[in-house]
């Protein structure tokens, strides 16, 4: 079975920037990978910061034969870490040690060459801690994937959106009255798409300083 | 216009370290910024003003997806197009690096989320909650050449919105409503607007009326400027960062006096009334005049009350005959009141006024010094006139016991019975527990006339009780002390006086009264008991 590289990325900021979607945007399904439809997907989130310490941003993992998006609450701007697991659907058949499989709601390893069914037949380990366990099997047993996400949903909605807010307050007649307020609100968008393509080239811990430099000291700039 | 200037390779080239610097200016701004630098350090404005323009090239020239924009793929358009490269090439400097990918197959665009807008119902973070309508005022009498007529604390917006009308007094002066809005920073105060009415009258005008606006004294002062005196100024203030107009609070209904509370008339929308009576969940805060306030626990929204609680100032208000000045806890209908603790109930007032406790009550708790008192009481009691009948052992009164109707050690039953001898001779009269006898008395033709005894039973444990008596008018029979006999935790005991005669009605009983006596502190009234019951009591020392 072909192994998938997942992709996703952070959309459907909420307005008050308290919580976001991960979005599995996915091309490699079907062909000579998996269809989505023959895959449990797992997702571990973290919040990574600047200095590459991870805290973990808990998501729904109920639904895993169907989930397109993850519902988190936003910790922070800037850079999460997804651990997303494509676990193959048991269906009747043989599967060779080690192969794993979703099945009833659980996730299971085979411990040796079986045709059992998982949860009932002792041949089935069942996985209790996906990213311990799982994190160590190869690839060709668990499509896995560590994508890298970025979003400024904060500083847009806070420091730099009420800079802008106060900003057309300034503007009369469409002339600025103060170009340094307007320089101010540009310099924090610039410094905004900064952090953004430092992300693009994988600089992630740069974009998070800098998103957070945002965050902390450029409110009310204008 | 002839050949490409430069080549897309090269194009793509100037493009992609453009993308590098502004990775990299944002950087080193912000590091640089950590140490302190700002814009007054000419290195870190040239950086600055470098990074905006830099965004600003690309944004000039590539769509939010990435890719050149049509304008500057027309080759008419070739030579702004290659300004706008130069701009970049130059901006970047002599930076490089490897192409920049596009996240999702497009650019991330910035977005912008006002972090007050739309939260009106709640409020947001920075926007604090929205408060629906507005600051009313009015200056009834603006003379020339003009009155302030608002005023509030400058710190408190920074915007405003107002809508006014003015009313000229004198001949020839018009009506006009109008609107304003002003903002202000420190003490620059703008102010604009005044989009108004024509002048209403006929052959009336306002003209020469008009608004101005100052910050003195930290106060934001609006001015109506007039040509004449006696103008009446009316209008509404509003902060609009805080208004909501998503949900605006409807009008007030009118009417209403001190104290009454504004709640839902009907299921519509903002339908609303002034009232005393309040139902919530069941409960109804009502008062009668304004007098007597309460709180009724009804049965249903609509229901009639089935509980009372309140204060009856003027008397017999809230429940037939209660004081004026109680704070009456009733039924106003036939529904009893009960009293519970730990989950069990312990007092019930039925709807006839009876009073039942289930265990003893005390009285004078912290007035005796040591203990307090305990409420007994009559359980049982007849004079009905009963004679013996034949020769064989006759009950003249009997009493069923309940089980677990003494449940503390010490409880006690005293039983009392008395009557006369009409025909003294060898006659017994007997008290019987649980229908064995457990007091005896021989009445024999030398004793007097009349006769008496008085049993106590006393609990001693869970299983069992001890009975002692005494008695007058016979000689008391060997049985004196009876243990081990009921009533038990777990089973019921009769009681019953008997009497036994050589004929009919030889003895007559007059009078039963079996009294209920809960124990108290037994170590601290022994002695009471000794002198009692002084000639049998088990607990004499």
């Amino acid at each position: 079975m072909g192994q998938i590289t997942f992709i996703t990325e952070i959309q459907n900021e909420s307005a008050d920037a308290s919580t976001a979607e991960l979005v599995d945007i996915t091309t490699g399904y079907g062909g000579s990978n998996p269809d989505r439809d023959e895959l449990a997907l797992y997702l571990k989130l973290f919040k990574r910061d600047s200095s590459l310490a991870d805290t973990e941003v808990i998501v729904d993992n109920t639904t895993p034969l169907t989930v397109s998006n993850w519902a988190f609450n936003l910790a922070g701007d800037g850079w999460y870490v997804g651990l997303v697991y494509g676990f193959p659907i048991w269906a009747a058949g043989s599967f060779l040690s080690g192969n794993c499989v979703y099945y009833n709601n659980n996730y299971y390893k085979a411990n040796t060459n079986t045709s059992g069914t998982p949860g009932i037949s002792p041949n089935w380990d069942l996985i209790t801690d996906i990213q311990s366990e799982v994190g160590a099997y190869a690839t060709s047993l668990v499509s896995q994937t560590q994508t890298n996400n970025f979003t400024t949903a904060i500083a847009e909605s806070g420091p730099i959106g009420d800079d802008i807010q106060a900003l057309g307050q300034k503007i009369v007649n469409g002339k600025c009255r103060d170009w340094n307020d307007a320089a101010s609100v540009i310099y924090g968008a610039a410094l905004l798409e900064s952090a953004w393509v430092n992300f693009r080239r994988a600089d992630y811990a740069i974009a998070q300083e800098i998103v957070d430099y945002i965050n902390s000291q450029f409110a009310n700039a204008a | 216009m002839g050949a490409p200037i430069r080549s897309s390779n090269e194009i793509d080239s100037i493009i992609n370290r453009g993308q590098h610097s502004i990775a990299d200016l944002g950087h080193e701004l912000v590091n640089a910024a950590k140490l302190g630098k700002d814009s007054n350090d000419p290195v870190q404005r040239e950086k600055i003003y470098r990074l905006i323009l830099l965004r600003a090239a690309l944004q000039n020239l590539l769509t939010p997806d990435g890719v050149i924009k049509n304008f500057y793929l027309d080759s008419a358009n070739e030579i702004p197009k290659n300004k706008v490269l130069d701009v970049i090439a130059k901006l970047a400097k002599s930076f490089d690096g490897t192409s920049i990918p596009f996240l999702g197959q497009k650019r991330i665009p910035l977005y912008f989320f006002p972090s007050s807008s739309g939260l009106s119902s709640s409020g947001g973070a920075s926007g604090g909650p929205a408060s629906p309508g507005g600051i009313t005022f009015q200056n009834t009498s603006v003379d020339s050449p003009g009155e302030v007529v608002d005023s509030f604390n400058a710190s408190d917006s920074e915007f405003a919105f107002y809508i006014y009308s003015v009313r000229g007094s004198n001949s020839g002066e018009g009506n006009r409503t109008g609107i304003l809005i002003l903002s202000w920073r420190g003490t620059d105060v703008k102010i604009a607007g005044d989009i108004k009415t024509e002048d209403t009258g006929s052959g009336l005008n306002t003209d020469g009326v008009t608004f101005s606006a100052a910050v003195n004294a930290g106060l934001l002062e609006l001015t109506c400027n007039v040509p004449t005196d006696n103008w009446v100024v009316k209008g509404t203030r509003i902060l609009f960062q805080n208004i909501s107009f998503q949900n605006p609070l409807g009008p007030l209904p009118t009417g209403g006096t001190t104290g009454q509370l504004l709640v839902k008339s009907t299921d519509e929308d903002y339908e609303t009334e002034w009232t005393d009576n309040i139902t919530v969940i069941g409960i109804r805060v009502a008062s009668q005049g304004s007098n007597n306030p309460y709180a009724v626990f009804v049965n249903s929204v609509a229901g009639t009350g089935n509980g009372l609680i309140g204060w009856d100032i003027v008397g017999g208000s809230l429940i037939s005959g209660s004081l004026a000045g109680a704070f009456i806890f009733g039924t106003p209908s036939a529904k009893p009141i009960q009293f519970g603790t730990n989950n069990a109930i312990r007092l019930t007032i039925d709807e006839n006024g009876d009073i039942t406790a289930r265990k003893s009550i005390k009285l004078g708790v912290g007035l005796l010094s040591s203990s307090s008192a305990r409420v007994g009481g009559v359980v049982y009691s007849s004079v009905t006139s009963i004679g013996n009948s034949g020769v064989s052992d006759t009950t003249l009164y009997s009493y069923t016991v309940d089980s677990y109707a003494l449940p503390n050690n010490g409880d006690t039953l005293e039983i009392f019975a008395c009557g006369i001898n009409a025909s003294p001779g060898s006659n017994f009269v007997r008290i019987k527990i649980g229908g064995v006898t457990r007091g005896e008395i021989i009445i024999s033709p030398a004793t007097d006339n009349t006769w008496m005894m008085r049993g106590k039973l006393v609990r001693t444990s869970s299983s069992d009780c001890l009975f002692t008596y005494e008695a007058r008018g016979g000689i008391i029979n060997t049985i004196q002390i009876s243990t081990a006999i009921g009533p038990t935790q777990s089973a019921s005991t009769t009681i019953s006086v008997t009497a036994q005669g050589a004929a009919s009605n030889e003895i007559i009983g007059k009078h039963v009264q079996i009294t209920y006596q809960p124990t108290i502190s037994i170590t601290n009234f022994q002695r009471s008991e000794t002198r009692l019951y002084g000639r049998c009591c088990r607990y004499s020392q």
